[in-house]
């Protein structure tokens, strides 16, 4: 995103819209960082310039400058996976497409959320920090495996390295006797990252919606949240 | 993914916050599934959502957009994203979606504990489950947590902890209502799962713990 110099009437009204406080005052009137930028598009849509001095550069859909945008703008939609959004179809659909299956455990990991986004190096911590530990079983449809060199080690592309984005989602399956080992491998990377990240694990219930892997959770360095999730299964294929 | 998921806040503060998600499944279901999710529209807006959102047009209900803006912009890739307030509205629009029997998928956000009792009374027996682990790494980076439980209700993270902390000063120098503050902070969460009566109800309770200069 940039801001029209000649335009621009130094109110301040769009910087508190900035997820990364990018926008700043230079000379009387506001200017945005191109590199702490995540392409997010807030500001913009937020219509508060009274002299729509707010713009997108041409340059924000031409790789890799576009990881930004596809990373943190929710509107766009993926190329890989034609959906809005960062990540994939996930639980939300799991009724019809069988992609976790009982035995097996969804575990995603939102590097960057809440808010702190991140460089992308330190998303490839992570990666390689897994698949070294043989987690490597990354989502194909998941928009983070295309930025990966070589899937099996976990190694980004060197060019989207230092791209800086909202969040990106470490997504991958394990089995189930395989969780407690991975949550292990987990809980030691989060104390080797400069930035954030959430944690969600799937799976489906067996019934009376008993979680399968509680014990297992219960035993982990984790504490999990209340909330969830849940689909209710109602889908089906055409 | 999981954009409805990492709300944060106490178990009190999230009683009364139900967030509904129907997705077509890509190459299992899309084909045609814009009919569907029209007649959803339609089912969702007659129970009536706190907010609602459009990704097509980058808005929600609460930011300028109406309901057949939102059906007119509807493709097959489309998906029904928005919040309840009620635990009552969320049971009639969950039992109204299964008796419509779309075939499409229908994810539910929320207290386990409060979605479990309502998938109870309506004799459903959930499918799978995508469970909240808490957030970890390099935490002293988060934002305030008080301002968190309003930004996170954007999983996004398009809510800037700035403009929560813009709308505090603003409300203590009686520029604007809390209310007021609630729904611009709606705004830039396009998806529209930001439940802007509950960012009320949170403003309300920690603006007394913030103090700011002339």
């Amino acid at each position: 995103m940039q801001i029209d110099m000649e335009r621009c009437v130094g109110c301040g009204r769009c910087h508190p819209y900035c997820p990364d406080q990018a926008i700043y005052f230079e000379d009387g009137v506001s200017k945005i960082d191109e590199d702490l930028c995540f392409e997010c598009g807030t500001c913009l849509r937020s219509e508060i310039c009274p002299v729509e001095a707010i713009y997108e550069v041409d340059n924000v859909f031409t790789y890799p400058r576009s990881v930004r945008k596809f990373f943190s703008d929710p509107t766009t939609t993926h190329k890989e996976t034609n959906m809005p959004g960062r990540g994939t179809e996930e639980v939300k659909t799991n009724d019809v497409t069988n992609r976790f299956i009982k035995g097996e455990v969804g575990v995603a990991l939102e590097v960057g959320r809440p808010t702190v986004g991140t460089r992308l190096y330190e998303v490839e911590k992570i990666t390689m920090r897994l698949a070294k530990a043989g987690f490597n079983n990354f989502e194909e449809l998941n928009p983070v495996s295309g930025l990966m060199a070589d899937p099996l080690t976990g190694e980004f592309k060197k060019e989207v390295l230092n791209e800086r984005i909202l969040s990106a989602i470490v997504e991958f399956i394990c089995s189930e006797n395989e969780l407690e080992r991975c949550l292990n491998v987990v809980h030691k990377l989060s104390k080797q990252i400069d930035t954030v990240f959430t944690m969600s694990l799937i799976t489906c219930y067996d019934p009376g919606m008993k979680i399968r892997i509680q014990d297992t959770i219960n035993k982990s360095k984790f504490t999990p949240r209340h909330n969830a999730k849940i689909n209710i299964g109602i889908g089906r294929r055409l | 993914m999981t954009h409805t998921l990492h709300r944060e806040g106490s178990d009190e503060s999230l009683k009364d916050d139900y967030l509904l998600l129907i997705t077509p499944a890509m190459k299992f279901n899309d084909k045609g599934a814009a009919g569907k999710i029209k007649e959803l529209i339609d089912i969702v807006f007659d129970v009536g959502p706190t907010n609602y959102g459009c990704y097509e047009k980058g808005k929600n209900i609460l930011s300028g957009i109406d309901v057949q803006t939102i059906k007119d912009a509807t493709k097959d890739n489309s998906r029904i994203r928005c919040v309840f307030n009620s635990k009552e509205k969320f049971k009639e629009v969950i039992r109204r979606v299964v008796k419509a029997d779309l075939g499409l998928s229908v994810t539910v956000s929320g207290l386990q504990s409060s979605v479990k009792e309502v998938l109870d009374e309506l004799n459903i027996d959930a499918h799978s489950i995508n469970i909240a682990m808490g957030t970890y790494g390099k935490i002293e980076k988060l934002p305030d947590e008080n301002f968190r439980m309003i930004t996170t209700m954007c999983g996004h993270g398009m809510v800037s902890p700035e403009l929560v902390k813009d709308m505090i000063i603003k409300i203590k120098r009686g520029k604007i209502s809390v209310s007021e503050a609630a729904i611009i902070l709606s705004k830039p969460c396009a998806c529209g799962i930001f439940n802007h009566e509950r960012a009320a109800k949170l403003l309300k309770e920690f603006i007394p713990l913030y103090s700011i200069q002339d």
